[in-house]
């Protein structure tokens, strides 16, 4: 590969012109108005504008997207994940224009991104599938016959979708028709499709997902299980690994279904197989993410694998040169998902300037930023912001040191999630691994977000009685004005230190 | 918003006042930098050695613990992390003729998107009845739909938004005339 250009935004636009970089390949950019001045942007060797704010109209046009590849010659498209990663349309597209797609043929895309059709297949080699709705393009009389044979409580979701765009829990017949309407909406403006489907809902399971690199060889290997239980509106706002629920047998078969589900779909490169893990540590296939996800970099920390290197040089055509034998699962890895959110006003998108910014550093963090300090969040886009992720040698340490990073995580000017993380992880089923689906609904209900105690409120005032106070400084004695430098305020304060 | 430079001398405190989340608070300093004495509500005094750092970057050392806060202007007042906490202060609001929106007098059957965004769909009518907490209107930001419900119950006067249209957060999309009961409190 000569040069890739990356057709998405934000913090993974990020990430993977780093791993291009890493790799000595160029990475290009794409930009809308609104991202102009994006970090991704900015740490790019190449950018070009392929539209207007809308993401319809830039990040989700294929032919601008093409265009720009053209335009900077690129030889490989990476896709990252959201906008056109998942559209077996564009896929098929950099097919026929010579571009190397950075992720699993159109083929393949085409079959995994229908949900009915990749439950047939799933269902054919003997993964264990939800009892659903098995025909497409359901009308909604169709959709609400299969719900009343199944019974309530019942998932409405997106037929194209992912990221729990558009799914609606529908706990009675009466909420079906507002439901479908609104998945139909959600579906429509977020993957220009609104087909839908329902299937049972099964309570209170756990989120558990398997990652997995496939080679254009035939080789598959997985990568190991992350749990991602801890969901808001069904997206997914903790993720770690290892599971606390699997055993190493559990893992194994599980692990063995995920390579057998990649291989029944023709997979290639980096994927995800994802299941429902029932109370009874019975196992449901949900579906196969076929992208890099947002939650790889948990997996990446206890194997020691680069997912995204591991890409590029998958779509170049080299083997895998990871063998099953030799993966293994080192630590615990956590990671939390900053969103521009206000939890203290029902998590209300919070766009607007980064005032201040301090990212959290040491031994076992990561942070994969898509933000700097005066930079303007747009409201156009996923308000997510970052990810930190750290990494120890078990999950308690591992914890204890997300608490700690969480902690030291400034980001001043806009509302974000970071305060309501820390609730999450300190919280005591947290602690105790007693992580479910309904985990924020049953433990966090109630809970101001952000409560805070009486004497960081008063460290707070006191702080922003000496900011205004300390507006005063150059307001030294008049007189001689000397060239400012950064040391001058240190200096005056150490002097009147001095002095007393 | 502007603050005119001050001077610290002994024996005259400065004085400043802050609202946060609704509540009044008012923080005294006096003193210098290396031994200060700060009163938070009247409380009794702390002793404080502080120092600022360019950036916004405040380190207080109070009773020997040390404490590092970041600050930053907003508009209304600022924005400040300590102890891992983030805190919105607001300052001078009260006087402030900027925020006469604010006391529109019959600005509680107003109803303005909490952020700016797309409108998706416009669930009433003008004419319509609506009870408190009915949604109204249905605005896309951040990729997220968001429910922007009745402040009021009441009777809708006004729609000025249609699908597609971009709000912000100072225009009224709904007028709701409040009913009786509620208009009279």
């Amino acid at each position: 590969m000569k040069k890739i250009l990356i057709a998405n935004r934000g913090e993974i636009a990020v990430r993977v012109a780093r791993a291009c970089r890493d790799a000595g390949i160029p990475a290009a950019a794409v930009y809308s108005d609104a991202d102009r001045a994006s970090l991704h942007v900015l740490e790019a060797d190449e950018a070009v504008r392929i539209g207007p704010a809308p993401a319809l109209e830039s990040y989700l046009n294929v032919d601008a997207v093409i265009g720009a590849a053209r335009t900077v010659g690129a030889d490989a498209v990476h896709p990252g994940y959201g906008f056109l990663a998942e559209n077996w349309q564009f896929a098929r597209r950099c097919e026929d224009e010579g571009l190397t797609f950075i992720g699993p043929p159109s083929a393949a895309l085409h079959l995994v991104g229908d949900k009915i059709r990749s439950r047939e297949t799933m269902r054919g080699v003997g993964v264990p599938i939800i009892p659903g709705m098995l025909d497409a393009g359901g009308g909604d009389e169709a959709c609400a016959a299969k719900a009343r044979e199944m019974g309530y409580p019942v998932l409405v979701k997106a037929s194209a979708g992912g990221g729990g765009k558009g799914m609606q829990v529908v706990r009675s017949a009466a909420d079906l028709p507002n439901a479908l309407a609104t998945a139909r909406r959600v579906a429509k403006s977020a993957f220009g499709d609104d087909t839908v489907y329902v299937e049972k809902l099964i309570e209170r399971p756990r989120h558990v997902e398997f990652q997995v690199l496939a080679d254009r060889h035939g080789n598959v290997v997985h990568l190991f299980e992350r749990e991602c239980s801890i969901q808001r509106r069904h997206q997914k706002i903790v993720e770690e690994s290892p599971s606390t629920a699997l055993t190493p047998e559990l893992r194994a078969r599980m692990g063995e279904t995920a390579v057998k589900a990649a291989k029944a779909c023709g997979y290639q490169n980096a994927g995800t197989v994802e299941f429902l893990l029932a109370e009874d540590r019975s196992f449901y296939f949900l579906e196969v993410n076929a992208r890099i996800q947002v939650e790889h970099p948990v997996t990446e920390l206890v194997t020691g694998v680069d997912l995204v290197r591991e890409q590029i040089l998958v779509a170049s055509g080299r083997p895998l040169t990871l063998k099953q034998s030799d993966l293994a699962q080192r630590g615990h890895a956590i990671e939390c998902r900053i969103y521009a959110e206000d939890p203290a006003n029902d998590f209300l998108p919070s766009p607007g300037r980064i005032l201040s910014l301090c990212e959290p550093a040491g031994p076992g963090v990561r942070h994969d930023c898509g933000i700097y300090e005066g930079w303007d969040v747009p409201v156009h886009y996923d308000p997510i912001l970052s990810k930190l992720i750290v990494h120890a040698a078990d999950r308690e340490t591992a914890r204890l040191r997300m608490l700690r990073a969480l902690s030291d995580f400034v980001v001043l000017g806009i509302a974000t999630t970071i305060d309501y993380l820390r609730e999450i992880v300190a919280s005591e089923p947290f602690a105790k691994g007693d992580t479910q689906t309904d985990f924020i609904e049953k433990h966090m209900a109630g809970r101001p977000a952000g409560a805070a105690d009486a004497a960081a409120l008063e460290a707070a005032l006191v702080a922003g009685a000496i900011f205004l106070s300390a507006g005063s400084a150059p307001a030294r004695a008049g007189g001689r004005r000397r060239e400012q430098s950064p040391w001058d305020t240190l200096g005056a304060w150490s002097i009147g230190r001095r002095s007393s | 918003m502007e603050h005119r430079p001050q001077v610290i001398l002994k024996g005259e405190p400065l004085r400043f006042e802050f609202t946060v989340g609704g509540r009044a608070h008012v923080v005294t300093v006096e003193g210098k930098p290396s031994d200060a004495n700060v009163s938070v509500d009247g409380r009794d005094g702390r002793r404080l050695d502080w120092a600022t750092i360019p950036g916004g970057v405040i380190s207080m050392v109070v009773d020997g613990r040390s404490l590092t806060a970041r600050v930053a202007r907003r508009d209304g007042g600022l924005a400040v992390w300590v102890a891992g906490r983030r805190f919105d202060l607001e300052t001078g609001a009260a006087d402030d003729a900027v925020g006469g929106a604010r006391h529109g007098g019959r600005a509680s059957g107003s109803v303005k998107a909490p952020m700016p965004g797309t409108v998706v769909k416009v669930l009433v009518k003008e004419g319509d009845e609506v009870a408190l907490g009915q949604s109204l209107v249905i605005v896309e930001a951040m990729k997220m739909e968001n429910d922007v419900r009745a402040p009021v119950a009441g009777t809708v006067r006004k729609v000025t938004v249609a699908p597609g249209a971009s709000v912000g957060t100072t225009e009224a999309m709904v007028e709701i005339e409040p009913a009786a009961e509620t208009g009279a409190a």
